[in-house]
């Protein structure tokens, strides 16, 4: 039986025991300064002071893009099937996946003359 | 398994329809810099018409993808139908499209051929999963349809476009993923994805629950009555001529893919979704019928008046045999001219000045009489007076539905169709008997009356002489009725 | 407890505290975040039940693109409009219609694992070695299922025109007023974009 998810565990056990022992080991061997400041919890301890909020407006222009992100990365996840049944399927399955890539670079074709994708 | 030159024969239409796509995908590229051109949606237009010609030169029969499509007489019935639909509508849009979302004409018709293309290939779907992504295919572009306009300076207007498109799309979104939810409760209790095997489904609650799952979702697509609330809303604010065809394609789509699956795939375990479709389908009659009563707008009448025929369909459906699809065919098409034709003239009507209220109706007969003698023909045909093509739908549907048992859902949907018909001659009588607010006619373009004149010809001409649809529509639905047949024909009427 | 029912919690809890996150967060970006997690916890669950495709999937499209369109459409209105509408429906009655809804899911979870049992008494078919990994799902999609998946670019397509359509911006752009001024155009002078480097950033007030 393949075991995919044991793996997983194993990484996120891993992981969490690796990310707490840091912050363990930071905790008992670094030098804290027992004094906390109003300077001590900035963000950035020198340099810059930072003014207003840090959440800005995204230009809508960045939804299109995003969209024509979410298009090929669809496409890539077809492209991991693809590529390791390449070897059984043969000559069909290399027409299959020229025409699946035809047809979404024709959508692309199509947002880069609309100039969804040009900055003004 | 490999798709073979038999299977591109087979799948000839929806290859056509796609070739018209890319012709127009690439004319949209090459004149995207050219501003208020119409030359995409006529375009579109004349492809549709070539490929309805297509349709009678060399109709093909047979199996595509190893028995998951099938072209047939019912696919050639079906495929001509929707094509005019797309035409007429296509061409009774061109002038609004042009004024009103003149930057994206090309989007707008690009978004209309996706839809075809999805319906075309759901009616020979003969798979789970290919229809419900070609039932996708046809629903998703209609929700950017919906959005098109943007009003500059209008804001009033703008919000209303942005909440009825919103409620349309959002509606949609939700209901798909408890249709697909119901679905695959079904293939699992059915064990294949095929419409053929969904007659050896072991009969449990989780089968049920699917089936009710469904329902609800395709309902919501529908508009049918518990679940009808954002029907109105998106006709209202929608521009007409994409009003007339979300009332009548997608609505038709639909009832073919429940039709699919219940009618033809379950056939023989009617009892199974027998008593939701009827509860629905009363619910439908009713509800729609009597809040139309009340509407002053004419597109929210419309709207509950199109909610009301759903209720018919769903009685055709109800039937559940040759007879019964042959008479649903029948009535899909009466509605499809019909309500084209009904929102085409609303659109002449009303398209200028914004305000559909039925008030703008009044002293048509003065101003344009042939407008207000084609708006009176649909409104007959609507409700079902005889000798347009509306009569003759509902009388088949009630004798259908008669025969089959319903007589008690026959009363109650011949007393709605009163109710109905009151409504309906409310803007007959507003049409002809109370006086113009302005005397001067009202101009309408040549295109948008070349539409309005193709569904009048259609209602009047089919009301005259219903026998040829009547007989290409009982061969198609014998057809239909087929799940697995070896031998696949085709007959060219 | 064996370690199968503990990796399976651990993915539940993930579901359930994502799912409550999102529900609950008044700031959307953490509801978005949270989503994020029952996301990633649904991807853990595939795992568990041998569709390993289906997590990769659920992973790279959900979790990498789906997510980050709905953290996309926050930040496109702003911090302005992160305001959370306070309702006017009563704490009762949002309690009342929550425990209903979970009522009927439950019952109906609860009837369907009981037919289901009675059905197949406990037992389910054994699956095949490679059930669910990439190469099986690879060899369905591109035999079988062939075409549905050629009419899946349709759809892709239709939702790049469809975003075109909605979302293209041809409008002028309009000057606001200095006291309407987000913090982004007094610091930047405009919404962040790429910029030229050479280009020196300027105060104007204009969008």
């Amino acid at each position: 039986m393949n075991q995919a998810w044991i793996s997983t565990l194993v990484f996120l056990v891993v992981s969490a025991v690796l990310a707490a022992s840091v912050m363990i080991a930071a905790r008992i061997l670094g030098v804290a300064s027992k004094r906390r400041t109003k300077l001590t919890l900035t963000t950035y301890e020198c340099g810059e002071e930072p003014e207003g909020p840090a959440w800005l407006k995204f230009h809508p222009r960045y939804y299109v893009v995003a969209l024509v992100f979410v298009l090929f990365d669809v496409e890539a996840v077809f492209l991991f099937t693809w590529a390791l049944i390449l070897p059984d399927l043969g000559m069909l399955a290399i027409v299959d996946m020229f025409l699946f890539i035809g047809i979404l670079l024709l959508g692309w074709v199509f947002a880069l003359s609309k100039g969804a994708l040009r900055w003004q | 398994m490999t798709i073979t030159i038999e299977d591109l024969r087979v799948l000839t239409l929806p290859l056509e329809l796609s070739a018209l796509l890319f012709l127009v995908l690439i004319a949209d590229i090459a004149t995207s810099s050219v501003r208020g051109k119409t030359f995409t949606g006529w375009l579109t237009f004349w492809g549709l018409c070539v490929v309805f010609g297509l349709t009678f030169v060399s109709p093909v029969a047979g199996e595509a993808f190893g028995g998951r499509f099938r072209a047939d007489t019912w696919t050639l019935f079906m495929t001509r139908w929707f094509i005019v639909a797309g035409a007429v509508v296509t061409l009774g849009g061109i002038d609004r499209i042009r004024r009103m979302a003149s930057r994206r004409q090309g989007e707008y018709n690009l978004l209309l051929l996706f839809s075809l293309l999805g319906m075309v290939l759901l009616i020979g779907a003969l798979d789970l999963i290919l229809l419900l992504l070609c039932f996708e295919l046809s629903s998703i572009p209609l929700f950017v349809m919906a959005a098109i306009e943007k009003r500059k300076g209008q804001e009033f207007k703008l919000m209303l476009t942005a909440e009825g498109a919103i409620k349309f799309f959002l509606v949609g979104v939700v209901s798909t993923p408890i249709a697909l939810l119901g679905l695959a409760l079904i293939m699992g209790m059915v064990g294949d994805s095929s419409i053929a095997a969904l007659d050896g489904a072991t009969t449990s609650p989780l089968l049920k629950v699917g089936l009710l799952l469904l329902l609800s979702g395709m309902g919501f697509k529908l508009g049918v009555v518990p679940f009808h609330m954002w029907v109105p809303d998106t006709y209202q604010s929608a521009p007409a001529p994409f009003v007339a065809f979300l009332s009548t394609a997608p609505k038709v789509t639909a009832l073919v893919a429940l039709a699919r699956i219940l009618v033809s795939g379950l056939q023989n375990r009617s009892e199974l979704w027998t008593p939701a479709v009827t509860t629905l389908c009363v619910g439908t009659l009713v509800m729609g019928n009597f809040w139309a009563l009340g509407q002053r707008s004419t597109k929210r009448l419309l709207a509950y008046s199109g909610i009301g025929h759903i209720g018919y369909f769903m009685m055709a459906l109800l039937v559940g045999d040759n007879t019964g699809m042959a008479m649903f065919l029948f009535y899909v098409v009466a509605y499809l001219l019909t309500n084209i034709g009904t929102f085409l003239v609303v659109e002449a009507v009303c398209g200028r000045s914004e305000d559909e209220s039925i008030d703008v109706f009044a002293g048509l007969s003065r101003r344009s009489p042939w407008l207000a003698m084609s708006m009176l023909l649909f409104l007959l045909s609507l409700a079902g007076i005889p000798f347009v093509v509306g009569f003759w739908a509902k009388l088949y549907v009630f004798i259908a539905a008669w025969r089959a048992g319903y007589s008690w859902l026959v009363v109650t949907g011949a007393l709605l169709a009163i109710v109905a018909l009151y409504y309906y001659l409310q803007i007959a009588r507003v049409m002809y008997m109370n006086e113009p607010k302005v005397k001067d006619p009202i101009a309408v373009k040549p295109s948008l009356a070349a539409g309005v004149l193709i569904c009048l010809l259609g209602i009047v001409g089919y009301g005259a002489y219903p026998r040829p649809l009547l007989e290409s529509a009982r061969a198609a639905a014998d057809a239909f009725m087929q799940t697995r047949s070896a031998t696949v024909s085709v007959s060219l009427r | 407890m064996t370690i199968g029912s503990v990796y399976f919690f651990l993915c539940a809890i993930a579901c359930i505290a994502g799912a409550l996150v999102t529900v609950v967060a008044r700031n959307p970006i953490r509801g978005a975040l949270g989503l994020l997690l029952t996301i990633v916890g649904i991807a853990g669950m595939y795992l568990k039940l041998h569709a390993q495709f289906l997590a990769a999937v659920q992973v790279i499209v959900y979790a990498g693109a789906v997510v980050i369109l709905f953290v996309f459409v926050l930040m496109l209105l702003g911090a302005d409009a992160m305001e959370r509408p306070t309702g006017n429906r009563s704490p009762v009655a949002r309690i009342a219609g929550g425990i209903g809804i979970a009522a009927i899911v439950l019952f109906t979870a609860y009837r369907a694992i009981q037919v289901y049992s009675r059905a197949t008494n406990g037992h389910f078919p054994s699956l095949s070695e490679d059930f669910g990994s990439v190469k099986s799902v690879g060899k369905q999609l591109y035999s079988e299922a062939l075409a549905p998946f050629e009419l899946s670019t349709a759809l892709l397509i239709v939702s790049v025109i469809g975003a075109i359509a909605v979302a293209r911006t041809g409008h002028k752009r309009t000057a606001l007023s200095p006291n309407n001024l987000t913090s982004a155009h007094r610091f930047f002078g405009g919404p962040v974009e790429p910029r030229d480097a050479a280009q020196p950033i300027t105060k104007d007030s204009t969008l």
